[in-house]
This record gives structure tokens, sequence and C-alpha cells, in this order.
């Protein structure tokens, strides 16, 4: 019996053991992409020497902290490469750290969607909040008109209310479909009927558009206007807090809700509320990413597929890894647009995610359709 | 411990229950099998007993408490289920699928401890199946799904086993092992209700037999008692023969042989 003990203790550690170096080596890969986003320059024309863009970053952290600390020595900007390198530098790492952020929190939304939904091609987008958000901005440009850039509260007043409103109309009618329970995939599909018909209304309405207006409503969508500074820095950052915490926290429950609703009663877990709940956190969190950084929800329905190939299914890893590899992922890809963007002018983020998002989708269909086959 | 169905109707509406006034009862270190022809509510019988169906009339008691003022959790630890195998859409691991069954000791927000795993290690290692520990639960076999279901069931530290046709679709050989682990665990003191479509089972399980009629009623009592030739008739509507013999060894065989 002892040595039986031993050998469950030992096989115990080694999975440990294997857990913690995969979860090291990604996390150095992070590092070291995020080391290169940085000291790429934004314009994609090069790069910034590693030496110089540290040199930047101390210098601005010691800035800062002098003036937390009210030390006056510290207030003379110290060493930094150029004052418009260090200027780049700044923005860079303020850019990264939200592409960081979002294509962690989508990484993450995505696969809460998919363990929700039992589906490993569910996506956050499916809900309609991607087209509640376009509705709203258009609602917003054809109201404001050119007066519509500066109006940074009331665009995400307008985004963020038709998004939320979006989300309930397709809870609401798919309820209705579902005979009043809460049917999964009756709430898909209906989120996929009422997404089709908000899109073809606007784009009735982008026909009928000045060319002003368009050429506005097709960069806010895109995300090419919204700099993140300031209040939407503040925003996007408190809705990203607030949303992951109660995923955070029910991230071992989340393992439940995959399997049946039968199922989980008998080990003891209501899933109804549970799946409205990380529901809501979710879409909160897809809808402030693609609000403040555009339109790149493809990350979403890629990255949990990889992690959990990678790391497997078990949802308390999920939870990390796919911050980790959707940080990973979307500032690649953020690194390339840029790249391409000089030679052939402005690319958005998201054409990109979306243009090598949909053969991996279509590897992940197919793959998919073979383990039900086999099975 | 004891649990007890009293005068339960079940069903999914309330004009038209499929079963009505049915009464039977399940003591820890017992196995009670559910027979009947399809359709007849055995299922729903055991939705009802598991809470996930809605009680019609009557009541389920545990040790004479009202298991309808029972939450999930609760209930959870009295009774575990195990379902007709099904197949989870994403490749988790068998011991991660066996270290679910916790989380009713767990709670929602908690997380499984070092103890937990401990008792995922030893029951796997109870039901002979260590070796497919770090397996992904999509890729092993059917005999090999139920066992997993089975000690996922366990973690739970239940009095009371429910299992919904532990033996569909397995093979002779894993049909026996399946129910001679069952056998391991009544022994043990479990108490033991599984629905199931062949008829020997319950002599060879030695346990009580609930026999449904159709008739929204039931039999109940011994297998010897229930399961006679009479009964079989009426229920199933083809002449069977309860054959008894003497193995090898002296070994008193009972099977059902219907006649052609």
């Amino acid at each position: 019996m002892q040595s039986g003990l031993d050998l469950f203790h030992k096989n115990m550690i080694k999975d440990r053991r294997k857990t913690i170096v995969i979860f090291l080596v990604s996390l150095l890969i992070l590092v070291l992409v995020f080391g290169i986003s940085v000291c790429h320059r934004t314009d994609g024309t090069g790069f910034i020497s590693p030496e110089n863009a540290i040199k930047n970053i101390l210098s601005a952290i010691t800035h800062k902290l002098a003036g937390i600390t009210k030390n006056p020595a510290g207030y003379s900007m110290g060493e930094y490469s150029s004052y418009t390198d260090y200027q780049e530098t700044m923005d860079n790492l303020n850019s990264v750290f939200i592409t960081m952020a979002a294509g962690g929190i989508l990484a993450l939304s995505g696969a809460v969607y998919q363990n929700v939904f039992r589906n490993p091609l569910a996506a956050p987008t499916m809900l309609g909040v991607a087209s509640g958000i376009n509705a709203g901005l258009l609602l917003f440009v054809l109201h404001y008109s050119s007066a519509a850039l500066i109006m940074q509260k009331e665009r995400y007043l307008y985004t963020y209310s038709c998004a939320l409103g979006m989300l309930a109309l397709v809870l609401a009618a798919g309820k209705l479909a579902g005979k009043r329970k809460f049917a999964a995939n009756d709430m898909l599909l209906v989120g996929v009927v009422i997404t089709q018909l908000v899109s073809i209304v606007i784009t009735y309405f982008q026909f009928n558009m000045s060319l002003e207006n368009l050429e506005m409503f097709q960069n806010f969508s895109m995300g090419r206007l919204t700099s993140i500074t300031g209040m939407s820095r503040v925003i996007f950052v408190s809705i990203i807090v607030v949303g992951i915490i109660p995923i955070y926290l029910l991230r071992y429950s989340l393992n439940v809700i995959s399997f049946s609703d039968e199922d989980a009663y008998t080990m003891g877990i209501h899933t109804g509320i549970l799946r409205i709940v990380v529901l809501v956190f979710a879409t909160l969190l897809v809808t402030a990413s693609i609000i403040h950084c555009g339109s790149i929800g493809v990350i979403s329905m890629i990255v949990p597929y990889i992690t959990r190939y990678l790391y497997g299914s078990d949802f308390r890893k999920m939870f990390y890894s796919c911050f980790i590899m959707g940080a990973i992922m979307l500032l690649i890809c953020r690194d390339i647009t840029n790249a391409l963007s000089a030679v052939f002018g402005f690319i958005p983020v998201g054409i990109f995610v979306s243009l090598i998002g949909s053969p991996v989708f279509f590897c992940m269909l197919v793959n998919a359709r073979r383990v039900e086959n086999d099975t | 411990m004891i649990l007890e169905i009293c005068n339960v109707s079940c069903g999914y509406c309330q004009r038209e229950p499929v079963l009505k006034d049915v009464t039977f009862s399940v003591k820890t270190g017992e196995i009670c099998c559910l027979l009947g022809p399809n359709g007849v509510g055995k299922t729903t019988l055991l939705k009802t007993l598991l809470g996930t169906l809605k009680l019609l009339d009557g009541e389920i008691m545990l040790d004479g408490e009202a298991l309808s003022k029972w939450g999930p959790k609760k209930r959870a630890k009295a009774i575990a289920y195990v379902a007709q195998t099904h197949v989870p859409p994403f490749p988790y691991k068998v011991k991660d699928v066996i270290l679910l069954g916790r989380i009713a000791h767990i709670g929602y927000f908690g997380q499984p401890s070092a103890k937990d795993k401990e008792f995922v290690e030893e029951t796997l290692n109870e039901l002979g199946i260590y070796s497919l520990r770090n397996k992904e639960y999509t890729d092993i076999s059917g005999g090999e799904r139920q066992l997993v279901m089975i000690a996922r069931s366990l973690v739970q530290e239940p009095d009371f086993l429910v299992l919904d046709e532990p033996t569909a679709n397995l093979d002779f050989g894993n049909t026996v092992k399946v129910l001679k682990h069952l056998i391991l665990l009544k022994e043990k003191g479990l108490g033991i209700i599984m629905t199931t479509h062949s008829l020997d089972q319950a002599f060879y399980l030695n346990s009580s037999a609930a026999l449904l009629t159709g008739k929204k009623a039931l039999k109940f009592g011994a297998a010897d008692s229930v399961l006679t030739r009479k009964n079989l008739k009426e229920v199933y509507g083809i002449d069977i023969k309860v054959v008894e013999f003497l193995d090898e060894e002296g070994k008193v065989i009972k099977i059902c042989v219907p006649v052609f």
C-alpha cells in the first residue's frame, strides 16, 4: 500500500513538472515576442536597438518614480537615445501592453464560450455583440456626422449600449426559441439570425451615407481612429479587471459546464446561473476589446483551439495559457501588419487576423469532423 | 442508509404521468435492477430520482429526509450518477474527468487540493485503470470509458450509485468486468440502482428487481420472485423461460431464455 502511494506521488509530481516546464517555455516565448514588439517601430520601418529601448524605458521609469516620490533629482529625464525615439518607445510600449491584454482576454472569452456552448467552434461574436457594436457606431456616425471624431464619450456610450442591447435581445429571443429554457444551441442559431438581420440593415445605411461618414464609420470599426490613451485606456483596463475576476474565480467550475446539464447537476453544480454569469462577463470582455482595439474577434476562436492542443483542456490551465497564447498571437499579428503597412499602406490588424484566421478555422472544422466520425 | 421511493408519480407533465404510485426501496449494500421494455419509463424514473426531473407526486426519502428539499450539492454527496457514456466535446485527460467528481466537495469557487488528486489516483488504481490516467478521455474504448465514469462517481463519495444501462454497448468481457466492480462496490457498502435490459444480470448480481410493467406500475421484490415466467410474459409479451442449472462446481446459475 505504501509503495502504491509513493507511485501516485511520483506520478503526480511528474505531471506537475511537465506543466511547469511547458508554461515556462511559453512565458519565455512571450517575453521574446514582447521584446521584439517593443523594439519594432510602429510605422514598420525597422527596429530601435534593444539597448536604446531599454534606456528609454528606464528613463521613463525613473521619471515617473521621481514624480511619485517628489524627488527633484529624478525630474531630469536622465539618459535616453533621442526625444523622438523616446516618444515612440513610450507609445509603442503602451500599444504593446494593450495588444497583449486584448489578445489575452479575447482568447479567454473564446474559451469560455466554447465551454459554455460545448462546441469547439463557438465564438463570442456569434451572440451578436460585434454587429451590435457596428450598429452603435453607425448610429453614432449618423447622429454626430463630422463632429463624431472628437466625441469620445458619446462613442463609448453608443457602442457599449448597442452591444449590450444586442446581447440582451439575443438572450431573450433564444430563451423564447428554447421554450423558456437556456438551450445553448438555440441561442447560437438565434444569434446568427439576428446578426444577419442587423448587418443587412447596416449595409443598407452604408449605401446611403455620405462619403466622409462612410470613411469615418469604416475607420472606427477597424479600430484605426481609436487611440488607446487617457479615458479609453481607463475604461478598457477597468472593464478587463471587472470581467476577469469572476472568470478567474470560477475557472475550475467552468470544466463542469462542458459536460451535459444532467451530468453537471448530479455532480452538484447548477449550470443555469453559472452559465449566464460567465457568459455575460466573457461578452463584456469581448465587447471592450472590439470597441477599443477594432474587430479582432477571430483570435478568440483560434487561440483556445491551439491551447487545448498544447496544454490540455482543463480550464485551470486554459485560463493562463489562453492569456499567454492570445497575447503572443496578437502581438505577432500586430508586428506583421505594421511591417506590411509600411509597404502596402495602412492595413488594419483586424483584417490580417481574419485573413490568417479563416484557413486555421477551416482546418479546425475538418479536424473536429474527424473526431466526431471516430467515435 | 435507506433510499425510499414512496408513491412516486413521475413524467414530463402533470396530466399524463409516465409512472404512477411507484413504491420501492434500496438499502446501502444492496443492488436493485430496474427492468422493463423500451419506453416504459426507466430513464424517467432515474431522472426523477436524481432530481433533474421534477417529482409529480409522492416523495423520495433518504433516511427519512425528503430529497426534494435538497440542493444539487447535497444530493451529489449522497447519490452519484453514471450516465450512459457520452463524449464531451473537448479532449479532457482521464484524471481530469475523474477529478471533476470532487466538485460537490470543492464548491463553485474552490480548487481541487492535493488530497483530492490523491483520492483520484487511488480510485483509478482500485478500478484497475491506473494506466489510463494521462490518456485523453476521447481516445479510450467504451468499456474503459464506463469504468472512468464509475470512478468519477465514486470520488463523489456517495452512498448510492445510480447507473443508466452501464453495460449497454459493451462486449461480453467488459460487461462482466463492470458487473464485477459493481459487486465489489456493493460489498463495500454502496447502494446501487441500475437499469438494464439483460434479465440475467439481476440473477448474477443477486439483486432485487423492480420490473416496470408498462401499466404505469411496478413490481418489486427479490429477483427470484419478480422475474417469473408469468410476469415476464405479461411485461414483454413473449414467452421467456427462467432456467436454472448447476455448473461443474455445483454453483446454481439462473438465466432467462426466450422461447422461439
